[in-house]
């Protein structure tokens, strides 16, 4: 798969999806990755870099904008319409994702039981 | 010079020893020898206090505009930028701080613009040489030819061909290095 076209697809990667959902409130870079690891109790960390790759992405995808914050001096990222669609839109095929595997593991029992 | 407080320090090519530089980057600071800036076909290290450090190298085109943006992200993640140079970054940051790729894919994207122009650059290099090296091939045969040995028109062409190879050679290897490492993180 080429590197972009994940995004052609309408469909995020791991560390997208929690950049994107930690911009529900508009945040700046340090805020992004203390929230993710926040959120996820340390399960996620997402590196400077990275973090600097996937924005630049999404920025360009259209999905969150840079807001110039004249208190802080420092930028803050917030979403876009279309980024908030795309989260409620991804929540919705990754829970459908968590669906399948369960609906799997358990037609497999059912299979053994017979 | 016992108490110098800069030294230099050769880089065996970071499209080739990158992860090996950048630890020893780190053994040195250990000894109190801190990396301050790039050095032609090295590094200037400068005399501080002995620490800890890990370094980690990125590679972005970054914009003046974008550059206070990118390094601030760092700062964020724990990591201090030591010197940039072109599109080549070098972050310093204390040792066990996480990574600043925490993902393959992006950290393999790192590379890709790196190969595309080591890449360009190579194929345009040895086109150009074997171009000037047919062209003096064709001129110099025959019963009459155009072009003699002695001829300031064939000491141009050695010198572009010698021009070309010097630029074209080392491309060359940097763009197998890359590509090998993109192979190696696909």
């Amino acid at each position: 798969m080429s590197r972009s076209s994940s995004y052609e697809l309408e469909q995020l990667t791991d560390p997208a999806y929690y950049i994107l959902i930690s911009l529900l409130t508009p945040r700046h870079g340090y805020g992004i990755m203390k929230y993710i690891s926040e959120l996820t109790e340390d399960e996620v960390t997402v590196g400077p870099a990275t973090l600097y790759t996937i924005i630049k992405k999404l920025e360009k995808a259209g999905y969150l904008t840079l807001n110039e914050d004249e208190e802080e001096r420092r930028k803050t990222y917030s979403l876009t319409g279309k980024g908030r669609t795309m989260i409620e839109n991804e929540m919705e095929r990754r829970a459908r994702m968590a669906d399948h595997g369960r609906k799997a593991i358990r037609q497999e029992r059912e299979d053994d039981s017979i | 010079m016992k108490n110098k407080e800069k030294r230099y320090l050769p880089s065996s090519g970071l499209a080739f020893a990158e992860e090996t530089i950048m630890s020893r980057l780190s053994k040195l600071a250990e000894e109190g020898w801190l990396l301050d800036s790039f050095a032609p076909l090295g590094f200037w290290l400068k005399r501080g206090e002995p620490q800890r450090l890990i370094y980690s190298l990125d590679m972005r085109d970054v914009t003046e505009d974008e550059r206070r943006d990118y390094y601030d992200t760092f700062w964020s993640g724990g990591w201090t930028p030591v010197c940039s140079t072109g599109n080549i970054h070098i972050f310093a940051a204390a040792a066990g701080t996480p990574p600043i790729y925490s993902d393959r894919e992006t950290h393999r994207e790192k590379y890709i613009p790196m190969t595309r122009w080591v890449g360009w650059v190579a194929l345009v290099s040895i086109l150009l040489f074997g171009g000037v090296l047919t062209s003096e091939l064709i001129l110099m045969s025959g019963a009459e030819p155009l072009l003699n040995k002695d001829s300031w028109a064939f000491k141009v062409g050695l010198g572009l061909q010698g021009l070309t190879l010097m630029i074209g050679v080392p491309c060359l290897m940097m763009y197998v290095a890359y590509r090998w490492r993109l192979w190696k993180n696909r």
